[in-house]
């Protein structure tokens, strides 16, 4: 009986298994989340299990799109799609789509799906307990067709650390700039501030080399090796896409500040600036890190 | 001959080395009180900037301590206003700290205005200006009727500019003082809009520095109320004046007709030529190309140099170039087509 | 014995004179300048500076920096440069056909690439090899050359070179942050009505420097250095000051000096046939200003600061001096017409003989001077009291002017804030008049000498590199 709910053109579940352990650590590498749909007849005890799979799998597989995965559970009654770097936002969106088709249409008024959504943005989950988690939760939902519920136990971002680099010459204005820093409170960002008054310090203080993701503001002009410099050195190193590098200049003209930009700063500065326009783009930056 | 006996020079001698060992003694006592002067104002530093920076951001409560007690604390208070003022925008902060310079730094300027050294009522004339006090507006215009010299004048100038803009109209009409093109380009870019267009009004009656600071002004300014004025300027009877105009509707880079511009590329000043080629560039080239093949021939490198480049700066301008470069029989004109097109492709 | 003594009277009569006649004119000039930076004693200077920063109000620069074997200090150099206070600038390093590393080490420090860049040739100049371009700053070029002179290198500088003033720097001298902006105050202060301003040169052997950036100054340990530190002090104070004031400056460094490129290409640019280039122009666009007829200014600013290394051995020193003085003799010369010359004005009338006598033939006499006093010691006491005077003049002349101002540069500048130093430049300055004048004033004799025989010779400095050997990061 089992073989024939195997269906060839789908993915199986142990087939999936490794690629899932490659994009959960890629959650936090490349802070990409994924979210996982599980689906399930809300009706199991229906009748014509086997054709109802051959129909819901071929419409499944017509609706996703190419950066999601549609698997199949080892149980055959489960269905899995994985969308990469997607929030629970787009799983909830595509629910509503493909629900409001196979309601409407009438070739499939013999299904009656429910499903449940789980938004991963840590690696602490197994492929297992994902599974686990999730057939349980489809089975104490009992038999309300067209449900959705959510998990959330793997939705709980790690708080990363960013290092903070202030390169000012100006004591009274870098001390400013240190304490506006440390006020910000970034969702899911600790910040760990640290100033320096000219480039050469803060090049042999070494922490630039660190992997951490490193937030650089900086006056254009320092005494002993300037801003401009230490840009080039940044953006030469291997894992320059680590500094998000803000300069601050007093030099109000456009040549100067399309080489800067064109040196790879993100963010080019005249001052005098707004304190609180700085604290904002600084926040924007970070939220657009993660979905 | 002078009879120099050698006790008289002795005498000189050590009558020199008396005073200069004075001089020296004057010099280290001066050095200590220098030295106390910034152990106290650093302390200060120290102290209250963190407090300062709460006030003025966190908006804490004011302190009754951050009020300065003595010209080192004064000065302390100086250098952080000054690091915020040229750091930062905030309305806020400005506010506070001119509310702060109003009421407990006003004594200390105007006790310094009221000083025998230059130098010393020069600064304060600056903190005036900086730190927004106006109520030493008064004091100001009673020490303009000392005799002061041209350097203060232009910060009081400046203050009235900032305090009382019909004042300022006022004494800047004076023809007895005249200042240059760049210190008047230091005022006026300060100006409020309402008050700076009038200048514009009876524009022939002003000395040509203020001519021409006001036409560099209004570029910078880079307003559509000026551009018009400017556009005027350019029937104007003065070369200088035209050329200027044309630099300054360069510099806003918005241009809507190029009319009258096209006399200019006939121009007996070389400079005028220089300027419509590089104004040419914020014009399509299909309205240009005429004009910018003519001037490409011009007899100065400068205008043939731009002329080209401004040619190859639009999309179809390598292809034109090009074009142009089999077709003339101008050598000059080829060559610098030539080179800029080259330096073009290598960019690339 | 009565030719002897006739002799000893007539020389002893005009030393005695000359040296009166220095001694006023300094104090006359010293008490201009005293006067002058009275008045701006302690007034803020940042005010203008950051009024200035903007780049509406100031005039883009130039930077030529010719280098002929600089590999020690040329990257010290662009640092300072690069850190300069100023809205625009471009800097032109200058290789003139260097035989040591120059090129290499500016190419890898600074990351040139080979461009291709239109020359207009304003002045003629030897062959350009290449042209190349920072990746890291796009305002950054070098220019490599065919070896042809500091001269030649700076025309070619002032043919690349985009921008309507231009600022010469030697490859081994630091700029102060401030100091373009200040040298340029005048200028743009003026409308162009000034058109060459000089900056004031200090010896920063001794001062603790890293990438271009001075962080603490200090008086040298070396005795020869200090003692040259004294003299740049009495020069800035009893010359540079006073003659600016009238217009007057016949020499501003070459070490750090801003010209508009109008006015020096309209001159002939840097003369490449003679020693002194730096005054050469100067003189020229003097002359040129007066056939002109137009009313246009140089100057000389006496705070921003460009700092030098010194030389540190009397071997040095001595070819820089008679290589200095050989070049002075030669402008004076070249241009003699000019002294006297009511065409010429105040420049004819007293900037030409000033330097004629004080400057030029001085040296003569003063050594004249020496010797006249040990003549006097052999041949017995009727000489005495005429040496004594002699003496006690060198002593006003030189010990007392030389305290004087140190005190006061102590007093206005402040650049050697311990007392200990200062005390200690007043006890060497005692010992001066008993070494260091003798031979730098033979020295200069001795450029004299070549002058009039026609050598020519291009002492080379023996540089160690003022900056402190740093580890590349």
């Amino acid at each position: 009986m089992s073989d024939l709910i195997i269906e060839q053109d789908v993915m199986q579940e142990h087939e999936v298994r490794r690629y899932f352990e490659i994009w959960r650590e890629s959650v936090i590498r490349s802070r990409h989340t994924i979210t996982a749909v599980f689906l399930k007849e809300a009706d199991s005890t229906q009748s014509k299990p086997n054709e109802n799979n051959h129909q819901i799998t071929a419409f499944l597989q017509s609706k996703i799109r190419k950066t999601d995965l549609l698997f199949q559970l080892s149980d055959g009654n489960h269905w899995g799609i994985f969308f990469l770097q997607s929030s629970d936002v787009e799983a909830r969106a595509f629910l509503k789509r493909i629900f409001a088709i196979l309601k409407a249409e009438r070739k499939f008024q013999q299904i009656a799906l429910k499903a449940s959504i789980t938004e991963i943005r840590n690696n602490t989950v197994t492929f297992e307990d994902l599974l686990e988690k999730n057939k349980q939760v489809l089975t104490e939902n009992g038999q309300i067709s067209w449900s959705v519920v959510e998990v959330h136990d793997y939705g709980v971002q790690p708080i990363e650390l960013v290092k903070v680099s202030i390169i000012e010459q100006n004591a009274i204005f870098r001390q400013v700039l240190e304490s506006t820093l440390n006020q910000i409170v970034i969702p899911h960002f600790t910040l760990e501030v640290k100033v320096y008054e000219d480039g050469y310090s803060f090049l042999q203080s070494d922490g630039y080399k660190t992997g951490h993701m490193h937030l650089i503001v900086m006056n254009d002009i320092l005494p002993r090796k300037n801003g401009l410099e230490i840009l080039h050195i940044l953006r030469h190193m291997p894992n320059e896409k680590k500094f998000i590098i803000y300069m601050m200049s007093e030099r109000n003209s456009e040549g100067a500040a399309l080489n800067a930009y064109e040196g790879g700063v993100d963010e080019y500065i005249v001052k005098p600036f707004n304190l609180r326009l700085l604290e904002a783009k600084i926040k924007r930056t970070f939220a657009r890190f993660w979905l | 001959m002078i009879k120099l006996s050698i006790t008289f020079l002795f005498t000189v001698i050590a009558l020199l080395l008396v005073v200069l060992f004075t001089f020296l003694i004057y010099l280290f006592v001066q050095r200590q009180r220098e030295s106390r002067f910034e152990q106290v104002r650093d302390r200060y530093l120290l102290n209250y900037s963190q407090l300062w920076y709460d006030y003025l951001f966190n908006n804490a409560l004011f302190s009754m301590v951050l009020v300065p007690r003595g010209a080192a604390q004064v000065e302390a208070i100086e250098r952080i206003f000054s690091s915020y003022l040229k750091n930062i925008i905030s309305e806020n902060v400005e506010q506070k700290i001119k509310q702060f310079a109003n009421q407990y730094l006003k004594k200390f300027y105007e006790k310094d205005l009221s000083s025998r050294r230059w130098s010393i009522r020069m600064n304060a004339l600056y903190r005036i200006a900086d730190l927004q006090i106006e109520e030493l507006l008064l004091s100001c215009q009673e020490f303009e009727k000392n005799k002061i010299s041209d350097e203060e004048h232009f910060q009081l100038l400046k203050i009235y500019s900032l305090f009382q803009p019909d004042l300022f109209m006022e004494k800047i009409k004076n023809p007895n003082i005249n200042y240059s093109e760049s210190e008047y380009r230091r005022l006026f870019v300060l100006l409020e809009e309402d008050v700076f267009i009038r200048f514009f009004d009876d524009f022939n009656c002003w000395p040509t520095n203020i001519q021409f600071a006001v036409i560099d002004t209004a570029a910078v300014k880079r307003n559509m109320q000026y551009l018009d004025e400017l556009k005027k300027l350019l029937s104007h009877d003065v070369m200088e004046i035209n050329i200027r105009a044309l630099k300054g509707l360069y510099e806003i880079g918005i241009i809507d007709e190029i009319d009258p511009f096209i006399p200019f590329v006939t121009s007996d000043m070389w400079e005028a030529r220089l300027m419509v080629a590089k104004i040419f560039k914020h014009v399509p080239l299909a309205y240009t190309y005429s004009y910018l093949e003519q001037l490409l021939q011009d007899e100065n490198w400068w205008v043939r140099s731009q002329a080209a480049k401004t040619i190859v700066e639009d999309r179809h301008g390598i292809a034109k170039l090009q074009q142009f470069i089999e077709s003339s029989n101008d050598p000059y004109a080829i060559e610098m087509a030539q080179e800029i097109a080259a330096r073009k492709e290598g960019s690339k | 014995m009565k030719i002897i003594d006739y002799c000893m009277m007539f020389f002893g009569g005009i030393i005695l004179f000359y040296m009166l006649f220095v001694i006023v004119s300094y104090c006359t000039m010293f008490i201009i300048a005293m006067l002058d930076l009275r008045k701006r004693y302690r007034l803020d200077p940042s005010e203008y500076d950051d009024a200035h920063i903007d780049a509406f109000y100031s005039k883009p620069v130039s930077l030529l920096v010719p280098a002929y074997n600089e590999e020690v200090g040329v990257v010290d150099t662009v640092y300072s440069l690069l850190n300069l206070r100023y809205p625009q600038t471009e800097i032109i390093i200058i290789n003139d056909g260097s035989t040591d590393q120059t090129l290499q080490t500016v190419i890898k420090h600074f990351r040139m690439k080979p461009i291709n860049k239109i020359v207009q040739t304003n002045i003629p100049t030897k062959q350009i090899k290449q042209i190349y371009e920072s990746e890291i700053y796009k305002n950054c070029i070098l220019v490599d050359k065919e070896n042809g002179g500091k001269a030649d290198a700076l025309n070619v500088g002032i043919n690349v070179s985009q921008y309507p003033y231009f600022c010469s720097i030697d490859g081994d001298s630091i700029l102060d942050e401030k100091s373009l902006l200040r040298v340029m105050k005048p200028i743009i202060l003026s409308d162009g009505e000034v058109i060459a301003a000089g900056g004031n040169i200090r010896i920063a052997n001794g001062a603790k420097m890293q990438f271009g950036s001075i962080y603490e100054t200090q008086l040298p340990s070396n005795y020869l250095v200090i003692m040259q530190v004294i003299e740049y002090l009495r020069a800035f104070l009893m010359g540079r000051i006073a003659l600016s004031k009238f217009n007057l400056v016949l020499i501003i460094s070459g070490a750090f000096s801003v010209f508009s490129k109008k006015w020096a290409v309209e001159a002939g640019g840097y003369s490449t046939n003679i020693i002194g280039e730096d005054m050469e122009l100067v003189v020229n666009i003097h002359r040129l200003i007066k056939e002109k007829k137009e009313n246009k200014r140089i100057e000389f600013v006496p705070d921003p600061v460009c700092w030098t290394e010194a030389p540190q051995t009397l071997g040095v020193l001595r070819n820089q001096r008679r290589r200095w003085h050989q070049g002075l003799f030669e402008s004076l010369w070249k241009h003699k017409k000019m002294t006297l010359n009511p065409r010429f004005g105040l420049i004819g009338f007293i900037s030409f003989p000033y330097f004629w006598l004080v400057e030029c033939l001085g040296p003569v006499v003063e050594l004249g001077g020496y010797i006249y006093i040990v003549v006097a010691f052999f041949l017995g006491k009727i000489y005495y009291e005429v040496a004594l005077i002699l003496l006690l003049l060198f002593v006003i002349y030189g010990v007392i002017f030389s305290i004087a101002a140190i005190l006061f540069e102590s007093w206005s500048m402040n650049t050697y804030p311990k007392k200990r130093e200062i005390l200690r430049m007043i006890l060497l300055a005692f010992t001066e008049i008993f070494w260091y004048r003798p031979l730098t004033l033979f020295w200069r004799c001795e450029g004299l000498v070549r002058f009039l025989r026609r050598k020519s010779d291009w002492g080379n400095m023996k540089r160690v590199g003022i900056a402190e050997k740093e580890k590349n990061i």
